[in-house]
């Protein structure tokens, strides 16, 4: 999808002068997944066994999509409600919506950058201003707003992308011993 | 051989219309719909349905329900984050419940394009591909391939 046909769902969007899509689409996860930080899995309690995908929910957690159980699953990766979108000192935040019959219905992340973040089911990751910007027909509206305190300040950037950094750093580490080697 | 209501050959006249004259096509069908009983058809429809055996049409039929069914899903799983209403949708139940006569359109599409419509092969089927749980949909599609393909040609 581009940029246009994200804006014709989520119509908030075209007043966002943050939005972009900041990566492309991966059927490996869902926003769940990206908003506590798994790119490598479908976070949701269906319970399918299906080809293409790894589909997890924690057995400590109940098996629920409604909100409830949804913030449950946010408090067991050591979230806590909280008030407030704006970025804190130490805390990294997360925003959880739900629809008109109380299911969760999608989550979005707060950025190193103090953007928030969001993947849209199958497809992109964008970025957006704030969470409302995609509060509408198919995402409901804001339900939770959810704090987790971590060791690094909220400023610096996240585990996920240093996990694909250092891998990537790994990767041109051994490509340049590899020609070293067939140098000699 | 099972007689075909009128309404069955609607789009086959369609497309056998549109190879011979579009503006024609139109003409039958807007004429079929309105029950008209003096409609003429053209010679190459006539051709087309007395020649044409009944697997003929019953594939064409079945390509276009598949059609219908899946460009409504996709259409309805843009945004969707939750695989249980992916698959639980009433259009992916309908490909589902097609059996066999969805599997060469299926892999026609996964073929083109690598998607969620891999997991209809699981329902029809009834078992995974692959038990790694880091096969990717791409994997898993590109498996289902080779394996009904081997199916197919023994």
């Amino acid at each position: 999808m581009d940029e246009l046909e994200i804006k014709t769902i989520f119509v908030l969007l075209n007043a966002d002068p943050s939005f972009s899509i900041t990566s492309p689409w991966d059927k490996k996860y869902n926003c769940i997944a990206w908003a506590l930080m798994f790119d490598d899995r479908w976070i949701e309690p269906s319970g399918y066994q299906l080809d293409g995908v790894f589909i997890f929910w924690p057995s400590e957690v109940s098996k629920s999509y409604s909100i409830v159980a949804y913030r449950e699953l946010f408090e067991h990766y050591g979230y806590e409600v909280c008030q407030s979108l704006l970025p804190e000192e130490g805390y990294r935040k997360v925003a959880l919506y739900q629809d008109t019959d109380n299911t969760c219905t999608h989550a979005s992340r707060l950025k190193s950058d103090g953007k928030w973040t969001s993947k849209l089911g199958q497809n992109e990751d964008i970025q957006h201003l704030n969470p409302q910007m995609l509060e509408g027909k198919d995402y409901g509206k804001l339900a939770y707003i959810m704090r987790k305190q971590v060791d690094t300040p909220v400023l610096n950037t996240s585990p996920l992308r240093d996990r694909k950094s250092s891998k990537q750093k790994k990767k041109k580490k051994q490509q340049q011993s590899s020609k070293k080697n067939k140098k000699k | 051989m099972k007689p075909l209501l009128m309404t069955s050959f609607v789009p086959i006249l369609i497309s056998s219309g549109i190879a011979s004259n579009p503006i024609q096509a139109t003409t039958l069908y807007n004429d079929l719909k309105k029950g008209s009983a003096d409609y003429k058809l053209s010679s190459s429809a006539i051709k087309h349905i007395t020649e044409s055996k009944e697997a003929d049409y019953t594939s064409l039929l079945n390509q276009v329900k598949f059609n219908k069914h899946y460009q409504t899903w996709l259409k309805k799983i843009t945004f969707c984050a939750r695989v249980d209403k992916m698959v639980e949708d009433d259009d992916f139940q309908s490909i589902v419940n097609m059996g066999q006569d969805a599997v060469p359109f299926i892999i026609n599409e996964l073929s083109n394009k690598p998607s969620f419509l891999v997991w209809a092969l699981n329902f029809i089927y009834n078992f995974k591909i692959s038990a790694d749980p880091t096969t990717t949909i791409e994997e898993a599609s590109h498996k289902w391939i080779k394996y009904l393909t081997l199916q197919v040609n023994g």
